[in-house]
């Protein structure tokens, strides 16, 4: 009881205080939205960032991870569990009727029917309390303690980004098909980096059974971007009609799949085919599909030799004075736009990188390299011998997870009952007067489906 | 075959787009009805500016049905459709709240002025292209993402316009001012109400909004929040509603600071809907990616 009287927990027991604390927090978002997070200092300055001492001396690139903030979402936290502590015991205490009653509605009692009953059996309330000033009788969820129980939510969600925070991690892995890997994550969860504790290889193994690019068909419109053509079309002022037209390049991407199969103790788990949005989860770690990774064999001059290039990286080609470049390597599917499929025909396209006077590289298209042809370059014929495409996989420890999801529905449900289902509260008495008895009540609703004016219709309705 | 399905897809959108041109036009049309009932105070002039608006709504609700069918999918998906969605249901949302408020017009102002803004930014700005999914919005939380969040926006343009129709209207009644609207000292505050009621309505959904994104990203990217401005806006929207409707509870913050909350709630709901990539080329400061819708 003590401490309950004491300043600082009235402090924290206040509402203004979650008012002061959620606008603190607002500020620290709106820094963090000003500055780019996860960033690196070196890209800022390199990107023309204009606050390079502030950024260093308040880790603004690192905002939601700085001690500042992390004791003003503390406090918010600490704020949320005293008001709801407090809540629980008012709402655990005895419900007294507002020590004066003032009736709002007088109605005429004409029925012989026991007005309880009517409350009741007819209108579906309970009975909460009654003395001999008048009973309170209630219908619908309680909206006191629907509003506990999203606060609870979101305390528990605290609880879920605080779970985060210490302990989550996140790497990479690049698998080959037909490879089987076992990970060794390079990274740890706060609290593991801060006793040392060094990340442990998966007791599993992932081999990469199939890698299937797929590919949309996608038409570009002939469509003025400029403001005032495109009135003129609208207005009809320009004769020239909107068209769809299927581009040499008008490949979109429509999926990455991986079918992963996973080895523990070196025999058969599991198997899935993850795409984006489409995760494996194994063992407490999720994969994703992240990226790919996509490698050539060239030849020149149809030497056998064939020449390692990444596809987007530079290479140096013997022969060729200028490094090229490799891009947009399609393989796998096509789907196209008239409903059918194609296999498409490996290519890639092919950059020259030239150095321009101020010592700048500049790429030059040079063309398309079918599979199976050969492109020219500096009098030298380049083929592609050989292609592979590797899966990126991200992934990650996060034990936060599930408890937001628990916390998350908690909040969304009982926020949505306390505002949308209607509750229903009413205070009556019966008294005699000049011989006839008169119904007085005060009705207090809460939720956006309550209907005050309604519900008094019916109690007149019933007394009649 | 496939020629004649691309001259079908440019000729549906020919039709899309000029009915879509109209549509903005009506908006415009109500807008300057609105206009003139603020100064011939003829209810007259309010009242053809609300049946034009039903009118524009209904053709406007069967504008997006017509893109729905044109691709195919829910037409949710680009800045040039959200926006459409979103001029909408703001007009919609309006028609709703307003149809109790016989003689009260003003609110219609900024209404029909942001979806006449938002039709003709998506008409001569946006690509109008119907375009295939990309990986990573082909989820099961992209739609239900995008229609809530977006409907709470709506919610939240009706409400900051009562509010502001309050601020103004209020001090007029104070004076004694003869002529306020269709507003008395009788049925202001139960006005003023509609406003609280309507961000009630829009919180659940806006806080559908932030946790669907939240558990979508985990699926899509492997980490259900990653500070990236648009998240950091929708959030700081969000904390600045719990703020309104935390002052709404204290009887003394019930007036002037719970209104400015609510008015602070839709500038950064603006912000984050289309002020991201603003606030970053104003500033020069380099930003993470910015999702395209
Ligand atoms: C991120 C934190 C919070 C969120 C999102 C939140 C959300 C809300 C919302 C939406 C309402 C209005 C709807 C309703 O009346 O049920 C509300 C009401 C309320 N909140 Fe919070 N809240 C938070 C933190 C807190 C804290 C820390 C306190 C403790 C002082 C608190 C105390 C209250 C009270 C007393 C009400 C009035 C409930 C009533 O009408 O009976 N909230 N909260």
């Amino acid at each position: 009881m003590q401490i309950r009287n004491r300043w600082l927990y009235k402090k924290f027991a206040s509402l203004k205080t979650s008012i002061l604390f959620l606008g603190l927090l607002s500020i620290f978002y709106l820094v963090g939205t000003i500055f780019p997070q996860g960033g690196d200092i070196e890209d800022y300055i390199k990107e023309g960032g204009r606050f390079v001492l502030l950024v260093k001396i308040f880790g603004l690139l690192d905002l939601f991870s700085t001690p500042l903030f992390f004791i003003t979402a503390f406090v918010l936290f600490i704020n949320i569990f005293i008001c709801s502590y407090e809540r629980f015991l008012a709402l655990t205490s005895e419900t007294q009727i507002d020590t004066e009653f003032i009736p709002t509605h007088t109605i005429q009692l004409n029925t012989k029917e026991n007005i309880d009953n009517i409350f009741i059996k007819k209108l579906g309330f309970k009975k909460i309390h009654s003395n001999q000033t008048a009973a309170i009788v209630a219908k619908g969820l309680s909206y006191k303690w629907l509003t506990w129980l999203y606060h609870i939510g979101v305390f528990l969600c605290f609880i879920g980004f605080f779970l985060t925070y210490l302990f989550a991690f996140e790497d990479e892995v690049t698998i080959y098909p037909n490879e089987t890997k076992t990970i060794l994550p390079s990274k740890q969860g706060r609290l593991q980096k801060l006793f040392n504790i060094k990340p442990k290889e998966f007791p599993f193994k992932i081999q990469l059974a199939e890698f299937i690019t797929e590919y949309n068909q996608m038409p570009s419109i002939d469509y003025p971007k400029d403001k005032l053509s495109r009135l003129a079309i609208a207005l009809g002022w320009q004769g020239k009609p909107i068209t769809y037209k299927i581009k040499d390049d008008s490949y979109f991407p429509k999926d990455w799949k991986s079918r992963l199969i996973v080895y523990k103790d070196d025999k058969f788990a599991y198997i899935k085919t993850i795409e984006v949005n489409e995760p494996l989860k194994y063992g407490g770690i999720t994969f994703y599909q992240s990226a790919f990774k996509q490698d050539l064999k060239i030849t020149i001059d149809n030497s056998p030799l064939a020449i390692d290039a990444e596809v987007d990286k530079e290479a140096i080609l013997p022969g060729i004075e200028n490094s090229i470049v490799f891009r947009n390597l399609r393989v796998g599917t096509l789907f196209k736009k008239d409903g059918t499929t194609e296999k498409i025909i490996p290519s890639v396209d092919v950059y020259i990188v030239k150095k321009t006077t101020n010592d700048k590289k500049e790429k030059e298209k040079a063309g398309k390299l079918e599979f199976g042809s050969s492109l020219t370059i500096e009098d030298k014929a380049i083929g592609i011998k050989e292609f592979k495409e590797a899966t990126i996989l991200s992934y990650r420890y996060d034990p936060g997870v599930p408890l937001l999801w628990l916390a998350g529905i908690m909040v969304l449900v009982t926020m949505a009952l306390r505002v949308y289902s209607a509750w229903y509260r009413i205070i009556y008495r019966v008294d005699e007067e000049q011989g006839a008895p008169l119904l007085k009540l005060s009705i207090k609703t809460r939720g956006l489906l309550a209907d005050e004016e309604g519900m008094v219709r019916r109690v007149r309705h019933y007394a009649k | 075959m496939l020629e004649t399905i691309l001259s079908r897809d440019a000729f549906l959108l020919t039709i899309e787009l000029k009915i879509f041109w109209l549509i903005a036009f009506g908006y415009g049309v109500c807008l300057f009805l609105f206009f003139a009932h603020l100064f011939t105070k003829k209810n007259s002039i309010g009242n053809a500016a609300t049946g034009i608006l039903w009118g524009v709504v209904v053709a406007h609700a069967a504008l997006i049905l017509f893109r729905t069918f044109e691709a195919q999918r829910a037409p949710f998906q680009t800045l040039y459709e959200s926006l459409s969605w979103f001029a909408w249901s703001a007009s919609i949302t309006y028609l709703y709240a307003a149809r109790k408020w016989k003689d009260v017009y003003l609110a219609g102002i900024p209404v029909t002025l942001l979806s006449m803004s938002a039709s003709l930014y998506a008409l001569l700005s946006r690509n109008p292209a119907v375009e295939p999914l990309s990986p990573p919005l082909q989820s099961w939380w992209f739609e239900y993402h995008v229609i809530l969040a977006f409907l709470s926006y709506a919610v939240f343009v009706v409400s900051c316009s009562i509010e502001l129709v309050y601020l103004l209207i209020k001090p007029r009644l104070e004076k004694g001012l003869s002529y306020n609207y269709g507003l008395d000292l009788d049925n202001i505050e139960t006005f003023h109400r509609t406003s609280f009621k309507l961000v009630l309505f829009g919180f659940p959904l806006l806080t559908f909004g932030v946790f669907s994104g939240a558990a979508w990203a985990n699926d899509a990217w492997g980490r259900y929040w990653s500070w990236d401005p648009k998240e950091t806006w929708s959030l700081i929207t969000w904390t600045v509603f719990a703020m309104y409707l935390h002052a709404m509870t204290i009887p003394k913050w019930k007036g002037l600071p719970a209104s400015m909350f609510n008015i602070l709630g839709f500038i950064c709901m603006m912000m984050t809907f289309l002020g991201v990539n603003w606030l970053a080329k104003l500033l020069g400061i380099p930003s993470l990616h910015i999702y395209a819708v």
